[in-house]
């Protein structure tokens, strides 16, 4: 019995959808991945509970982002904006899905964005978003809040993807032996198969030669009866400017991150997905409820 | 009475004699080097060729396979020899005007040199461009300057932020813009929290709100023209970097086309329009990234390439393999094939065009040297004959479709720059094309001042039977042919004298003394005979014949059946035997017709009832009405002329034209009047003047054999012949079997210069001399037409007389 005809490992796949462009092609590379694990796609657009308190006050005004006129910021304006902001979400989902036959669902929820995100993500094997959400004024660099706040906290599975990139191979996948990369290694694995492919990079986070070597035996192991081949790489230690570089020299498109404490502080994944100009899959040690 | 002596055989043709031949066979002879029997023609086009002035391109006409298309190109590439080989032209892309292609012109050779030098350009410039474009110098450069604009957007609202912040403020997003909210402990208040706040408080709030609010809007306003300056410098980077890349590629071309200045100026263009585009060029403009990651690389490619169309070189002439000037001969000169034309693409459902689609024409390819033109195929396409007169009237070369020119297409289309015209066209054509183009269209005259008028026949002089033998000789060598005996070569002479209707001309319609060459060497092959002998050539001219003569032998047959009454013995009043020439093609043949008169009391009418039924063309009734004045001057000249006579062609269901037989429907008129019967056994032919001289005809070989046919199927008994105009003598070359009939005494060709000799040889009288007073002896033909005519005078005055009473 192959593995894709096990029960498949994501079944549900989560997209922020607030129209910007990361969030879009976070919906494009969803579905793709959808389509490989036979997954369905659940759209989310959330209502910012923020922006609706607002309204409310009497003393708010609204600039335009592009004409830079002001005016009043009412509750009713609000209101139409986001209907027709979740209308146009809902159609873009059901447009792409339909053309690539990926069962789809949307949802329309009210709160503090980052908070809400969390919530539906709990009930979902993967969730894919943006980097940065709709930009505020200037080019920002970086991660948005809210998808800060999700790759911090999210259950299992998180894809972040910059405006207009695409998922892809070939793809890199960090080992250090750990349970957690060993989670991650299965879901590259996974992945591989979803996709129809049968190589893999694998960067080996090890002091000594002697550990790279056993961790590049033990990925063997566990790879060899996925009938993938593997690439290895050794680093001493994770520098993100490095990996950054290796990534852009090697042209993958994927990085297939473990959650590690150890060598991957919050300040360290940060730092990476800011150097990392492809898609992150950032992989966190499923709870006993996942 | 006078005796016409019938002409004795070797009055019926000429033969020529091969013993004044020196060579054994044709292959003796050497090649003929100059052009015979066209002095006229020679002179003209020589003239034509060498005068170097507006407006004198040549006609050159004549009857058909005269020689006139050969000997124009003989002409044509000689001259063409001397004359320096033209240069070369190339549409290249305006880049000021771009529906307006500019002309090149390079030396001999160069055009398709800088066609490849600019294929090699493109094929180097992606790879130039993006060796420039993904150095980590351009990166650093262009990151450079986007992170310039970037920290001055960043510093702008930061500082907004800042100052938000201090007054307990931020500033979120909305699907549409941005809003300052008032913030405590880092989160946005509630409407119930600031409904708690005083009235105080909340305005202090609004007025912050308000004072960012208006100091957003005014930096807002600034990120435009901050955009602009950012693309405005990227475009600078772009236009540096590719100048770099550039620089030493177009470098090599200039140098290498520095002598040619118009060539440089495009390169300059060209130059200055890669560096515009080379984001373009390689798709690394902001939109087209984007469109390419979207999906639209195919789009984009197209996109590509189509900038890249425009670097290209459009050869129109290419002289590369070309020594001195061109001659060219277009066999389908179209519109389109002479002036070129600009082809079209379908793309998108609608058609498009760029200078790399013009083609040339027949006037491009011919351009500094000499066309020569069907006059015939020119008419006939549509709009070709205005099209090359205007071409030559203007002397330069535009590229017009008739559809655009009449406004029948609205398409994208194009404008080519003129092309400067110096050429020398000929037209070939039939004389009768000259004549009418010179009679009603005005501008020929100005265009087409050289006239080479082509004879069909020259004379048959010593001299020129040895030239003819000669030219018999270039024509077997350049067909291929096997080599002629003296006696063959003395036969084709003979054959040729007779296609020219003349026994002292000989025929320059070469094409047929080919077509004659070619079947004799057919035939001879099929006796595997390595030379063409006399049997060969006679079987050639027989076979010619019998394989065009079904029509002529069903007529004869016609007559020798009585299905078309012929009499060729015994003798009747009113009733002679004429003869016509029916032409079927290239064939002629004579046959003999029925003419018949009869006469009564009238008013001085001669009916021509070919004519009275529209069977008659207007020559033919000339030569009736001339009969009618030939009566009253010489029978009736002091008395009215008092008959009524009619005249008809018997068992005639076709059209009669010509005068070629009025002498015999004379002969039948008098009879009628006289009542002298006629000899049948005669037939005549020959036209009539009022004074009744008898006038040389055409066709008379044809006619003498149409009848002498007709009299030997049914036997030749001696006194059978035919009259002809004496004038006609010098044409007979008649077939041999006429020739042994005669020398036989079995058949009889008699010279007439009157009618009177033609009277007398018909009825046996005498024609009669007048008297001091007019009056011919009573017994004499004349005397008895005379007595006829008065008495019918007499009567008609009777009748008027018992009328008035």
């Amino acid at each position: 019995m192959s593995q894709k005809e096990q029960t498949p490992s994501i079944q549900r796949i989560l997209v922020a959808l607030d129209n910007s462009p990361a969030s879009l092609a976070a919906l494009r590379e969803a579905i793709i991945l959808a389509a490989g694990f036979e997954a369905m796609v659940v759209g989310l657009y959330i209502e910012d509970i923020n922006l609706v308190r607002l309204a409310q006050m009497s003393i708010s005004q609204e600039v335009g982002l592009f004409s830079g006129t002001s005016r009043r910021f009412e509750v009713h304006y609000v209101e139409r904006q986001f209907k027709g902001q979740a209308s146009r979400a809902r159609q873009i989902l059901a447009r792409l899905a339909t053309a690539a036959g990926v069962s789809w669902t949307f949802r329309t929820m009210r709160g503090v964005v980052a908070a809400e995100l969390l919530n539906a993500a709990s009930e979902a094997d993967l969730v894919a978003l943006g980097r940065i959400g709709l930009a505020g004024p200037g080019p920002r660099k970086g991660i948005g809040s809210t998808a800060r706040t999700v790759l911090l906290q999210a259950p299992h599975l998180t894809l972040l993807l910059h405006p207009g990139a695409t998922l892809g191979w070939p793809a890199l996948a960090l080992y250090d032996g750990s349970q957690e990369s060993k989670q991650a290694l299965r879901a590259a694995s996974e992945l591989a198969q979803a996709l129809n492919q049968e190589r893999l990079a694998i960067l080996l986070l090890a002091g000594e030669a002697k550990v790279a070597e056993r961790l590049q035996r033990e990925v063997e192991t566990a790879l060899a009866s996925r009938q993938i081949e593997t690439d290895f790489f050794w680093q001493g230690e994770l520098v993100p400017a490095r990996l950054a570089y290796k990534i852009a020299q090697e042209g993958y498109n994927l990085l297939i991150l473990p959650e590690n404490p150890v060598w991957l502080t919050s300040d360290t994944l940060l730092d990476v997905l800011e150097q990392v100009k492809c898609p992150v899959l950032l992989v966190r040690p499923k709870t006993a409820t996942d | 009475m006078t005796t016409i002596k019938p002409l004795n055989p070797k009055e019926l043709c000429w033969r020529c004699d091969p013993a004044q031949f020196e060579f054994e066979t044709t292959a003796d002879l050497a090649e003929l080097s100059t052009i015979i029997g066209q002095p006229r023609a020679v002179e003209a086009m020589e003239f034509g060729v060498n005068i170097d002035q507006e407006g004198y391109n040549i006609f050159a006409f004549g009857q058909s396979g005269t020689g006139k298309r050969s000997l124009l190109n003989r002409l044509f590439e000689q001259k063409a020899a001397e004359k320096p080989t033209p240069d070369d032209w190339c549409y290249v892309y305006n880049f000021d005007q771009s529906h307006k292609p500019n002309a090149l012109r390079l030396p001999p050779g160069k055009g398709n040199e800088l066609k490849r030098d600019m294929e090699q350009l493109v094929e180097e410039l992606e790879t130039a461009l993006s060796g420039a474009f993904e150095s980590d110098e351009y990166h650093a450069r262009r990151q450079e300057i986007e992170q310039e604009f970037q920290e001055r957007e960043q510093d702008v609202f930061e500082e907004i932020r800042q100052k938000a912040t201090g007054q307990d403020l931020t500033l979120l997003r909305t699907p549409s813009g941005l809003v300052f909210a008032p913030l405590k402990d880092g989160e946005v208040l509630s409407p119930e929290e600031l409904q708690k706040m005083s009235e105080e408080e909340r305005q202090t709030l609004q007025d912050s709100a308000s004072a960012l609010q208006e100091e957003l809007q005014k930096k807002l306003r600034q990120i435009p023209r901050w955009q602009r300056e950012l693309r405005e410098r990227l475009r600078a980077l772009n236009r540096e970097f590719a100048n770099y890349a550039m620089g030493g590629l177009m470098g090599e071309l200039r140098d290498k086309y520095a002598d040619m200045e118009e060539v440089g100026a495009y390169l300059e263009d060209v130059q200055a329009d890669i560096i515009e585009n080379a984001g373009r060029i390689l798709s690394t403009d902001d939109d087209e990234k984007s469109s390419a990651t979207h999906g639209a690389t195919e789009g984009s490619a197209r996109k590509n390439s189509t900038l890249l169309r425009r670097y290209q070189v459009n050869v129109l002439v290419d002289h590369s393999h070309s020594e001195g000037a061109p001659v060219i001969f277009e066999d389908n000169p179209t519109f389109q094939n002479l002036i070129g034309r600009t082809e079209y693409l379908a793309h998108m459902g609608a058609l498009m065009t760029d200078f790399n689609l013009i083609k040339p024409g027949a006037l491009h390819r011919a351009n500094g040297g000499y066309l020569m033109l069907d006059a015939r195929k020119v008419l006939l396409q549509p709009f070709a004959w205005e099209g090359l007169k205007r071409v030559l009237r203007s002397g330069e070369l535009h590229i017009e479709s008739p559809g655009q020119q009449y406004s029948l297409i609205s398409t994208v289309s194009l404008e080519p720059e003129p092309i400067p015209l110096d050429l020398k066209v000929a037209l070939i054509g039939e004389p009768m094309l000259y004549y009418l183009l010179a009679a009603y269209d005005p501008e020929f005259d100005e265009l087409f001042k050289v006239a080479a008028d082509f004879d069909d026949r020259m004379a048959r002089s010593d001299k020129n039977q040895q030239l003819y033998a000669q030219l018999l000789a270039s024509i077997l060598r350049k067909n291929k042919l096997k080599p002629l005996d003296r006696q063959a070569v003395a036969r084709v002479l003979e054959h040729s004298a007779r296609l020219a209707g003349d026994a002292e001309k000989l025929s320059m319609q070469v094409k047929n003394v080919t077509d004659v060459l070619r079947e004799a060497d057919y035939w001879a092959g099929q006796r595997d005979k390595a030379v063409v002998t006399l049997a060969d050539v006679q079987q050639a001219i027989d076979a010619q014949i019998y394989r065009v003569d079904r029509v002529r032998e069903r007529m004869q047959e016609q007559i020798t059946r009585n299905t078309i009454l012929i009499d060729t013995d015994g003798e009747e009043v009113g009733q002679i035997n004429g003869l016509s020439v029916i032409q079927l093609g290239n064939f002629a043949f004579g046959r003999p017709s029925r003419i018949t008169a009869r006469v009564r009391l009238g008013e001085g009418k001669v009916i021509d009832i070919e004519r009275e039924v529209e069977l008659g063309g207007a020559l033919h009734s000339k030569g009736v009405l001339i009969l009618s004045g030939f009566l009253g001057a010489r029978y009736a000249a002091d008395r009215p002329l008092s008959l009524s006579a009619s005249l008809v062609f018997e068992q005639s269901y076709g059209g009669i034209e010509g005068d070629s037989a009025s002498s015999a429907e004379l002969y039948a008129l008098l009879s009628a009047i006289a009542n002298a019967p006629l000899r049948q056994a005669l037939a005549v032919t020959g036209s009539v003047n009022q004074r009744g001289q008898v006038q040389a005809i055409g066709g008379v070989n044809e006619k003498i054999e149409g009848f002498f046919d007709v009299c030997r199927a049914r036997g030749l008994t001696g006194k059978q012949g035919v009259l002809i105009p004496a004038a006609n003598v010098k044409h007979l070359m008649l077939r041999q079997d006429v020739i042994d009939a005669v020398a036989d005494d079995q058949f009889s060709i008699y010279p007439v210069e009157t009618i009177d000799q033609g009277l007398e040889l018909l009825t046996g009288l005498p024609a009669g001399q007048p008297d001091e007073a007019g009056h011919y002896p009573p017994d004499s033909i004349n005397g008895r037409v005379q007595v006829r005519l008065a008495e019918l005078a007499e009567k008609r005055l009777e009748f008027s007389k018992a009328r008035e009473q």
